[in-house]
């Protein structure tokens, strides 16, 4: 019995989990001492405050090793499996193991937010025996009907996809209530349709999308917010795309008529006679479309001057030349 | 063999600046009761424009800021307050 039920469904061990090592902790700590290195860890990890790279994963860690640690009965049956094992080790419970934990009220705590929910196979392995007990945050009990949360991810698309609409696939790891009620991080994969119109930085909603609920209750929503890839031809402000517009020093003098990209293929742009670097050229509309009550962007063309490097003799003695019949000294 | 059809989700565009949503529908997306709304205001994790809760208009940003608050509140165990003051700080570093 004690195998199978700390087993993953597929009969392989598990990784053990040191939840004190997690913490920081001595075996021996206090609640308070947990409590503390909780909310310590917990500031340093959050992946709404933190810029380290592994946050999400650590936080649940965190949170998971906390859900042990805070509780007597589950702490209590955890210190029972001894205090050999390290972590990331092969486990394999102690003959007789199974069924002490107390009741657990429930998966898909917590990091659900972050698109994630439940914890690992090793704490559900240990901890699900008594499914739908008392205390639990969600609760998995009979009778009790709970929204599931609202999951948070971020999603880069192309600037082209935001000024013309797109439909793209996007894949998620997020929680999925099992047929045997446990609550899994599973691969998904969702064809989201995007807006013609959006900005850097919105966000999307899509109602349902998000953790499942528990008891029959509703799913929570899912929201992605936008985030632009970079582009090779535009710099994006709001609405507004810039573009560097590289011209000849004849160009600037002289004036021209220059093929200037936008999202739509390339335009025509007058480049008025005694341009400069730095001087911005709007070509009206040209930006991100109109959406909502959002008015359509411009594209700026900004002029920056380009010099040939590698001039042949004839050019030097035409640069020569120019040089000596000018009158024009900036510097003075 | 008949293929899967694929399911595609649409997706609703939240305005960031706009004030576009009432209470009801504020607290509908957030799926809280409108107490929970109002304690939102006072503490000042989120802004509405019109005054007292039946004019109150609030933004797709209040929405973020809402839930971010959720998450801190319960993750970092720390009160409403102390909440709204994180989201103004988090706010601040990110613009």
């Amino acid at each position: 019995m004690a195998l199978s039920a700390i087993t993953h469904d597929k009969g392989e061990p598990l990784e053990y989990k040191d939840y004190y090592k997690i913490l920081g902790v001595e075996r021996g700590a206090d609640a308070d001492a947990i409590k503390a290195a909780y909310r310590k860890m917990a500031r340093k990890y959050h992946p709404d405050v933190s810029k380290e790279a592994n946050a999400e994963e650590r936080f649940k860690d965190l949170q998971e090793a906390y859900e042990v640690l805070k509780d007597p009965e589950k702490r209590a049956a955890y210190d029972q499996l001894g205090s050999n094992w390290r972590a990331g080790q092969d486990f394999r419970p102690p003959p007789g193991w199974g069924g002490q934990a107390g009741g657990f009220g429930g998966a898909g705590f917590g990091g659900a937010d972050f698109g994630g929910g439940g914890f690992s196979d090793f704490f559900e392995s240990l901890f699900r025996q008594q499914r739908g007990g008392a205390g639990g945050f969600h609760g998995g009990g009979a009778g009790f009907r709970s929204q599931g949360e609202d999951s948070e991810a971020s999603i880069q698309i192309s600037l082209e996809d935001a000024a013309q609409g797109a439909q793209r696939d996007i894949n998620l790891e997020m929680p999925t209530l099992g047929p045997d009620g446990r609550m899994r991080r599973e691969a998904r994969r969702l064809t989201v349709k995007i807006p013609k119109g959006i900005r850097e930085g919105q966000r999307l909603r899509m109602a349902g999308q998000g953790s499942p609920g528990m008891g029959g209750g509703p799913n929570g929503d899912l929201y992605l917010q936008v985030h632009f890839q970079p582009h090779p031809k535009f710099r994006v402000e709001g609405a507004d795309l810039y573009h560097d517009l590289h011209i000849t020093p004849w160009e600037a003098v002289l004036g021209a008529s220059v093929e200037v990209p936008t999202l739509e293929g390339s335009v025509r742009m007058k480049i008025p006679a005694g341009s400069s670097s730095g001087q911005k050229l709007r070509l009206s509309q040209k930006g991100l479309p109109a959406t909502g009550s959002k008015p359509a962007g411009d594209l700026y063309a900004i002029i920056q001057i380009v010099v040939p490097k590698n001039i042949s003799d004839e050019e030097k003695a035409l640069w020569t030349q120019l040089g000596e019949i000018s009158s024009y000294h900036p510097r003075r | 063999m008949v293929s899967t059809p694929i399911q595609v989700i649409e997706a609703e565009l939240l305005e960031e600046g706009a004030f576009c949503f009432d209470l009801s529908r504020f607290c509908t997306l957030l799926h809280c009761a409108e107490g929970e709304a109002v304690q939102l205001v006072h503490y000042g994790v989120i802004h509405p424009e019109g005054s007292g809760p039946q004019h109150w208009r609030f933004r797709s940003l209040d929405l973020y800021r809402a839930r971010l608050s959720r998450r801190l509140a319960r993750d970092l165990e720390i009160d409403l307050a102390g909440a709204a003051l994180a989201v103004d700080l988090l706010e601040r570093l990110r613009h």
